[in-house]
């Protein structure tokens, strides 16, 4: 830390450097300012530690995002670490492996021939997984093509149902343009009557909800009642 | 009968206590000595408690009146025990709604109204028009529009219901009503039930309350019926759901059909082969049995004249299917839909928005609310409910070829508590089933979950899950070459999927990146388990063929922690299975560079694949046929001092096509085929060139295909043997 050192200077200076500041003359002069001066160094290099001591500790909390990051590249580089060795000793001991089984063939004793026995075995499994691998394989590709074929269908179907939509929407029917106006017409006389027919049954609903009553034991009132959602012309 | 030796002044209250216990016990003793002298069954007693409600009149107290209190308690004895016919069920309600005998009964008759086989729906119109009379208390409301809900499915017919739609939409306005009463609404609505002053009254309600989830699954669904009324946009997915309304019937019910399967065993064969429907029916009442196709309008009358509408339960074949295409109305449980295959026919072709809103929302209600409570049944029976209806979910998706976004929903959370055991291939397969998931959600969704089941679960959890991601790979990719035909086109297929190719392609890439990691940490913690290792080589078999077979532009390479344990494999499958793959690598890598030369697209393979592919390239050659190994400079580097400790001489052929631990059995095998008189095998005289080339065809014959292509495209065999 500065500060020792700078006191130790300063009173180095002091004690040895009979010059102080104020006059040539002895300790008695530089004593009482030169120890206020001193003191007031001290005191603001105290000041500038706090602050650098603050300043360190902002830094510190302000790292977790970084320590964050860091976290994850070196998690990655554990992983990969961890891979490499176990790759290493895998390829170490399957080396030591086959060497010793190998070398256990080369002897004819009943061990070995149990460790061919199960060769021989191995042998004949491998030849039958490998069929069904291959089963398996030509199945699921046979599958995929199925699903794909299953998909344009789809899509074509739906191709289809599109263009009938818009030839729907575009079908007029013979001698449209006589009727139009007429069509017109009675097309906004439907909406009419249909705005009043809501109206007036959202009313009659309205009155009997008011009223309180068990609508359905009076005949006339559950003919009305029952019929309050029914328009006789759907769109 | 009994009834008749008490005197006829039930209506006043001054039938003392003293007069009716001499009365009950004169009606008691006599009733007893009838049946004892007739001898009648045992469901009398309900036919007179039955007789008692229907008749009882208004405003006999309910207080110290025994007779009621019996009859009470013999309709809730025979409710619990096996269910309400519909008539009891008629009597009952009528008798509690119309609070014959005031409020207090209501609540109790409520609660006990379990039926057996169906509701009557007259009886249920009536019940709600003595609610518009409004005497009863808004718990008595609530409670008895959960009843509704509850036993919806059991409704005989919907129609009436529909009928009075004006009327139960008028309870919106009750604030506490409201959630249960939009859910109502939900499974009555048709589109001519949305008018526009309704439509206004939800909006209104909906500023006033806020975005409360019922509001808003009602007024979407009123939005697919008639957008232009609806002017709202909403999130395409409305995760809560309406809630679990069924209260205190749920279990009791689930306890009475579970009782009544098990007693009439005998009569479902029978109903099965008559009329498929009617046995259904029996088990209907299983909470994740599928409801029966039924038509919305039971009643023959048409309304309009010009407007003709089918309903779906009277399509009996394709062809009328077909004949009816544009006239087919949808029944008013969705569910059933996706028992039937010519529903699911009409569902497919008809893009019909409103219904895949409704069946995702049914779905996802049973899914969330009922699923779980049949997993955790304990009986056999639970779960076997369980396996079938996710196996029926299954077969839908299958035949649609494509998901529903609730199961998915569902899935994302299901597998964050998942136990990695409970139905596990149902689950495994659905999720094979998930749709393309956007690449920045792929960690949320899947990897999270996933990988935390993953490394805490025994080897065949690990294997069944690569197997379902590879499912899910293999799905992507084929939905991906016939959906996008164009570069660069948004492929939109419905309204949950938007995927731009780019984002495609990183959602594979993401997805290819984590089964690796998955992978890597897999086989070091099981020990390059050869199972989970071919499970792993076969993902890779759809990894390396990615460009060629599927079209899309990306190459990933197998990761080190695959290839090495591959490669150093204790059995010969799994180093043929490699070769393969290193084979289809190679195609696809030179087919990529062709095309970036031939179109000038730019095809982003980044150097560093070309250089990881020539380096595991170099080392395989080195390792099966160059007997060069473990040399400074190489992929893998040991130090010359390990090496030496090992104890093993020529350590850098230990990994030859003759002293490969795998193919060693065959090298000994062919040595004695060879030289038969030898007894002392020595491997090296098969490397002489003639024995060499005799060894390799001896392999090829036993069935190493990989190899042969590998060896063919790889090495010059015209040079000198190893």
């Amino acid at each position: 830390m500065e500060q020792p050192d700078d006191v130790e200077n300063l009173e180095a200076d002091a004690a040895v450097d009979g010059q102080g500041p104020e006059g040539p003359n002895g300790l008695q002069d530089t004593t009482p300012v030169d120890l206020l001066r001193i003191k007031e160094q001290m005191f603001n290099q105290c000041v500038e530690i706090s602050a650098q001591i603050n300043a360190v500790e902002n830094k510190r909390t302000c790292s977790t995002s970084e320590a964050e990051y860091n976290l994850a590249d070196n998690v990655t580089a554990l992983e990969e670490t961890k891979t490499e060795h176990f790759i290493k000793t895998l390829a170490l001991h399957r080396m030591q492996m086959g060497h010793a089984i190998a070398e256990k063939l080369q002897q004819n004793n009943p061990e070995s021939e149990s460790i061919k026995a199960v060769n021989d075995r191995c042998m004949a499994l491998c030849s039958q997984i490998k069929d069904l691998q291959q089963e398996s394989k030509d199945m699921g590709d046979q599958i995929t093509d199925i699903r794909k074929k299953r998909l344009e269908l789809k899509q074509l179907t739906r191709d289809q149902m599109k263009e009938m939509e818009l030839l729907k929407k575009k079908y007029e029917p013979p001698e449209f343009e006589k009727y139009k106006a007429a069509q017109q017409k009675g097309q906004s006389n439907i909406e009419k009557y249909k705005t009043m027919t809501v109206l007036a049954q959202n009313v009659l609903r309205g009155i009997i909800l008011a009223c309180k009553i068990n609508w359905l034991d009076d005949p006339k009132l559950k003919d009305i009642g029952m019929t309050l959602e029914d328009l006789p012309i759907t769109d | 009968m009994a009834a008749t030796l008490i005197p006829p002044d039930l209506n006043s209250s001054s039938s003392t206590d003293s007069s009716s216990t001499s009365n009950r016990s004169i009606s008691r003793s006599l009733r007893v000595a009838e049946k004892a002298k007739k001898g009648i069954k045992a469901e009398d007693p309900i036919v007179a408690a039955l007789k008692y409600f229907s008749k009882v009149q208004k405003g006999t107290p309910c207080r110290g009146n025994d007779e009621f209190e019996n009859n009470l308690v013999t309709v809730e004895r025979v409710a619990y025990s096996k269910g309400l016919s519909p008539e009891a069920i008629s009597v009952m309600l009528e008798f509690a709604m119309s609070l014959r005998m005031g409020t207090v009964p209501c609540v109790r008759v409520l609660k006990c109204l379990l039926p057996s086989t169906v509701v009557p729906h007259q009886a249920v119109v009536r019940a709600v028009v003595w609610l518009c009379v409004g005497k009863l208390s808004i718990a008595t409301q609530v409670l008895f529009i959960k009843w509704v809900l509850t036993v919806f499915d059991m409704i005989d017919a919907k129609d009436n219901l529909r009928a009075i739609y004006g009327f139960l939409f008028s309870f919106v306005t009750e604030e506490n009503l409201c959630p249960y009463v939009c859910h109502l609404l939900y499974l009555l609505t048709r589109k001519e039930c949305v008018r526009l002053f309704r439509v206004r009254k939800l909006l209104e309600l909906h500023s006033k309350l806020g975005k409360q989830p019922y509001l808003l699954h009602l007024l979407s669904l009123y939005k697919v019926f008639c957008p232009e009324l609806v002017t709202l946009s909403f999130n395409s997915r409305i995760r809560a759901g309406f809630g679990n309304h069924n209260g205190p019937w749920k279990l009791a019910l689930n306890a009475i059909q579970k009782r009544t399967a098990v007693l009439v065993p005998s009569d479902l064969p029978l109903a099965l082969q008559t009329q498929e429907k009617a046995g259904s029916r029996k088990r209907k009442l299983g909470h994740l049995d599928l409801p029966v196709l039924t038509a919305v309008v039971q009643s023959q009358k048409q309304t309009s004249l010009s407007q003709m509408v089918v309903p779906l339960a009277q399509i009996q074949s394709f062809v009328q299917l077909l004949e009816n295409l544009h006239l087919i109305e949808l029944p008013a449980q969705m569910g059933s839909l996706l028992g039937s295959s010519l529903a699911l026919h009409y569902l497919d072709c008809v893009q019909d928005e409103s219904a895949f809103l409704r069946i995702n929302f049914w779905l996802g209600h049973s899914l969330h609310e009922e699923f779980l409570f049949c997993g955790h049944g304990g009986a056999s029976q639970g779960s076997d409910e369980a396996v079938q209806f996710l196996e029926r979910l299954m077969s839908t998706q299958d035949f649609l070829q494509e998901g529903f976004s609730s199961v998915e929903a569902f899935l994302y959370k299901f597998l964050n508590v998942w136990d990695g055991s409970l139905l596990r291939p149902q689950i495994l397969a659905l999720l094979s089933n998930v749709p393309v998931v956007p690449s920045t959600c792929i960690s949320r969704l899947l990897s999270e979950p996933l990988e935390q089941l993953f490394f805490t679960s025994k080897v065949f959890f690990k294997c069944g899950l690569i197997e379902s991601l590879n499912g899910m790979l293999v799905k992507w990719l084929t939905w991906h070459s016939v959906y996008a035909l164009e570069d660069g086109r948004n492929v939109d297929l419905d309204t949950s999927m938007n995927v731009s190719r780019s984002g495609f392609m990183l959602s594979v890439g993401e997805l290819v990146r984590f089964v690796g990691r998955l992978a890597t940490l897999g086989l070091q913690l099981e020990g390059c388990h050869s199972l989970l290792l071919s499970f792993i080589l076969d993902f890779y078999d759809t990894v390396c063929d990615i460009f060629q077979k599927y079209g899309l532009p990306l190459v990933v390479m197998i990761p080190r922690s695959v290839f090495y344990p591959a490669l150093f494999a204790f059995d010969p499958i799994s180093v043929d299975r490699l070769a393969k793959i290193m084979n289809r690598y190679k195609i696809n890598l030179t087919a990529a560079k062709k095309q970036e030369k031939i179109t000038g697209k730019a095809f982003h393979i980044s150097l560093k694949t070309y250089q990881e592919f020539n380096h595991y390239l170099a080392f395989m050659v080195n390792c099966l046929w160059n007997s060069r190994i473990f040399q400074p400079g190489d992929d893998i580097e040991l130090s010359e001092e390990l090496l030496h400790e090992s104890g093993v001489p020529q350590y850098w052929a230990s990994f030859s096509l003759t002293n490969h631990p795998a193919f060693h059995c065959y090298a000994i095998d062919f040595h004695h085929k060879c030289w038969p008189e030898r007894r002392d095998v020595d491997l090296k005289s098969i490397q002489h060139l003639q024995q060499w080339g005799w060894y390799l065809e001896y392999l090829f014959t036993q069935g190493f295909d990989g190899l042969r292509q590998f060896i063919q495209s790889n090495i010059k065999t015209s040079s000198r043997g190893p």
